[in-house]
Parts: structure tokens; sequence; C-alpha cells
């Protein structure tokens, strides 16, 4: 796993909290499932990254994040997103009631995550870099 | 002698530094579920996600109204 992506545990701890901010039980989450979504923004396809910048990372990590919870899974995949972005020193600078709502569209479907990824890069910034 | 109250001042949750203290609160979890994530999470995470917790906090709270 990159130095800059989440680990498994990190993702538990995301939907722990996401699941308390939210007012409902965190759903219980499989270890295989888990281990491949944190995986899953390093995949590759015959040695070359599918996700090649933080942004489309960032995106991946959103996606596989709301896939393998029971519930939040906005939430879940809101903070994995911003999580993700950050360990990769990037914050976004964008009206927080749109990043919700392209959120909440991925994970309902009306956004992929490619088209999400794109979103993240014209609004990310490096942290402390103006 | 008992030392006077002083509401302004913020003292960290028993068995916890100030830094883990404020990140406990961001994250809404005890002492004691702060550390036991600390103890498998990578290093730094819980920190950043209390200051993601921050810097989103208009997002997080919409998406906890809908989430």
């Amino acid at each position: 796993m990159s130095g800059l992506g989440l680990s498994a545990a990190d993702l538990t701890l995301v939907h722990t909290v996401a699941a308390r901010r939210a007012g409902v039980l965190p759903g219980q989450l499989d270890p295989g499932q888990l281990g491949e979504a944190a995986a899953w923004p390093q995949a590759e396809t015959d040695g070359v990254a599918r996700f090649p910048s933080p942004f489309t990372r960032a995106a991946a990590q959103a996606e596989a994040a709301a896939r393998i919870v029971p519930r939040a899974a906005s939430l879940t995949a809101l903070l994995a997103l911003v999580t993700r972005l950050g360990r990769e020193g990037y914050v976004l600078v964008a009206p927080q009631g749109v990043l919700a709502g392209m959120v909440a569209g991925m994970v309902a479907g009306r956004i992929d995550a490619a088209g999400l990824g794109r979103w993240i890069e014209d609004r990310a910034v490096l942290e402390g870099g103006g | 002698m008992t030392p006077e109250y002083d509401p302004t001042v913020i003292r960290p949750l028993a068995g916890l530094s100030a830094s883990q203290s404020g990140t406990a609160e961001r994250l809404g979890l005890t002492a004691d579920e702060l550390k036991e994530h600390e103890g498998v999470t990578s290093e730094g995470f819980a920190q950043l996600l209390g200051a993601a917790m921050v810097r989103y906090d208009e997002a997080v709270g919409e998406l906890s109204l809908y989430p």
C-alpha cells in the first residue's frame, strides 16, 4: 500500500465516526472487503495505475468506502475522500453544500467516480499553498 | 485546597493529552475508544480525520442529516 493511502483500520474509524455523527449504529464491516476497499485506489491494470492522480485516488477511495458500508454511506464516503486527499497534501476549496451534493450523487449512482475525480481536480489545492 | 473552577479552561479527558482530547471530541469518541482506534490506525490518521471534521463541518453536517 502507498504510504499515502488509508488502511483497513483507517476506514473502520471513518465509518465509526460517520455512523456516530449520523446517529446510526456502525455496520459490521467485512475484513476482506475493508482490505479491498483500502487497496482499491492503488489498483493497477497491467502494471499501470488505474487511478493515476491524487484526485482520482480520492474519488476511488470514496466510492470503494461507500460500497462496503451498510449505512451512513454518504458521510463515510465524504470522510474517506477528504482524508485520502489530505494524506496526499490537498484540501478542497469548494462550497461545502456542493461537495456534499457531489458525494451524495456519487453514492446514489448519479455521478461516477471518474466524474467526481475531475470535479475534485478543479477544486483541490495543496494545503498551505494558497 | 480545591482549585477554583474556571469554565474557560479546557481540561483533557482522563488519560489523554490535550491534543488527543481535542481529537476525541471532534470525532465523537470517548478516550478509551480513541485509544483503541489509535492502536490500529495508521500514524496520525485520527488527527487527520479530526481536522477534516472541522474543515468540512458544513458538508459533514449536511450528510449527517442525509447520511
